[in-house]
């Protein structure tokens, strides 16, 4: 089985690196808008949307793993919601729009895709690319220092989560209620070491003069292209919308 | 780093500091001084207050009693503009690693010193390429091995130019020629510096004196680090 440290999601050989990091993030912000805004009952839309995903998958190259997961996470999140929405007994009744078995399946459809979409663009960067981009579409610094922290931490936790399964495999119950006593300590034991960690990290972060200010170490050039390819992305997102 | 001749870097007096969890004190420290580029190890077993002593020192514990650095009282008002001059090495460095590669991680740090924005990458590069960390400087640093965040960590703290250095368990992950190179590097710095340690003959080779804590008290100090060795058979 291949093991995946979350920083692996990072820096997929993507095909549109020569674009600085502000247009590649622009064009994710609006094909994730786009592919949330959708509603999948219309065939077209559907067209659309899987046509879009193909061509990022191919452009940008993802890890298969990390994409693969995040659609199943998008569309067993979004299929959570879409239960609630299907009465007993319902049918194949009604209008495609008003229809509740459609509508399930438009909002699992939508968030498989809008977390395949956000995790293909977002490994399209670095995480130091992606401060580049944030300071450079003006998002405020210290939003921009929120989302390196989150991204560094959530690595951290992600190999310490790992860390703690490599533990169970070793330490592996004899039988049912020993496996049962082990689960229902496991969430316990993960929250007081994401405690203990969030504390030293905050020790850190006061002990090394942590401002919430970042600054990019490379700043990036605009050029012709980024624009042609801004406004082929806009002109691809509305493409839906024109009857 | 500024420092004016006849004051001590680091000056301790009657210093407690105590966890809301525990009855006892967890230190108590009557007097502790520390000279311009002074090396001192502080020695004792687990739980002897070791670390807590060096996060007390560094105003990242409410204590009661007197810390000065160079000078002047670390207090509440105090503490941020004074860590500046410290540097203080955590006992596991991904904690303190904030950004997603080395090089940012340093870069911070050099930000740090007010150097004009323009020469921040070559400081960095220099920085990085004389910890020998040149090859990994665009890695996440919890991509690297122990010893490289260890050595990433340190360059952090050294670039901000510190006039107190407080290590603790600084050969804790290190293999033995990783602990030559830590020990040459110490020595090169002209900070005073509060290692804590359980590594005896490290300290013996880089400190000049030492402090034996035992919960959370000095219970003996000196100059000679082989009386410790009988101790710690």
């Amino acid at each position: 089985m291949t093991k995946y440290s979350l920083m692996e999601l990072w820096g997929s050989t993507s095909g549109l690196a020569h674009l600085a990091p502000e247009t590649r993030l622009l064009i994710g912000v609006l094909l994730l808008a786009s592919v949330t805004a959708l509603d999948y009952t219309q065939r077209s839309a559907t067209v659309w949307g899987v046509t879009t995903i193909l061509a990022c998958t191919l452009i940008l190259r993802p890890r298969r793993g990390f994409a693969l997961a995040a659609a199943l996470v998008g569309a067993a999140a979004s299929g959570g919601f879409a239960l609630t929405l299907l009465p007993a007994g319902c049918g194949l009744v009604g209008t495609a729009a008003s229809n509740p078995l459609a509508r399930s399946l438009d909002l699992i459809l939508k968030g498989a895709m809008t977390a395949l979409i956000a995790v293909t663009w977002l490994g399209s960067f670095t995480p130091s690319s992606l401060v580049t981009a944030l300071t450079g579409l003006r998002v405020p610094r210290w939003a921009a220092a929120g989302v390196v922290q989150i991204i560094c931490q959530a690595g951290s936790l992600w190999d310490e989560t790992g860390r703690l399964a490599t533990a169970v495999r070793i330490r592996r119950p004899g039988c049912r209620r020993e496996s049962l006593l082990l689960l229902s300590a496991l969430p316990q034991t993960w929250l007081l070491r994401l405690a203990a960690k969030a504390e030293r990290v905050h020790l850190a972060m006061l002990a090394r003069g942590w401002e919430a200010d970042l600054h990019p170490l490379q700043e990036s050039q605009i050029r012709f292209q980024d624009y042609v390819h801004v406004a082929l992305t806009i002109f691809w997102c509305t493409l839906p919308w024109l009857r | 780093m500024e420092t004016k001749p006849d004051v001590a870097t680091l000056e301790v007096e009657n210093l407690t500091a105590q966890y809301p969890d525990l009855r006892r004190p967890a230190l108590k420290v009557r007097s502790l001084i520390l000279r311009p580029g002074e090396r001192t190890a502080v020695l004792g077993w687990n739980g002897a207050g070791k670390t807590t002593l060096l996060l007390a020192v560094a105003g990242l514990l409410p204590f009661s009693g007197t810390v000065r650095l160079d000078g002047q009282p670390l207090t509440k008002k105090t503490a941020a503009a004074l860590r500046r001059k410290i540097g203080l090495l955590f006992a596991v460095p991904d904690d303190q690693l904030l950004f997603p590669s080395v090089r940012e991680d340093v870069a911070f740090s050099v930000r740090q010193t007010g150097v004009p924005s323009e020469t921040v990458e070559s400081i960095t590069m220099e920085l990085l390429r004389s910890f020998e960390l040149e090859a990994c400087a665009d890695r996440p640093p919890f991509q690297l091995s122990h010893g490289q965040r260890q050595r990433t960590a340190l360059a952090g703290l050294l670039a901000r130019r510190p006039s107190l250095l407080l290590l603790d368990e600084p050969t804790g992950h290190l293999d033995p020629p990783g602990r030559k190179e830590l020990r040459t590097l110490l020595r090169r710095q002209s900070s005073a510096q509060l290692i804590a340690t359980h590594d005896v003959g490290f300290a013996a080779a880089l400190c000049q004196r030492y402090l034996w804590l035992e919960e959370g008290r000095v219970t003996r100090e000196g100059t000679d680090f082989s009386e410790l060795t009988l101790l710690m058979d």
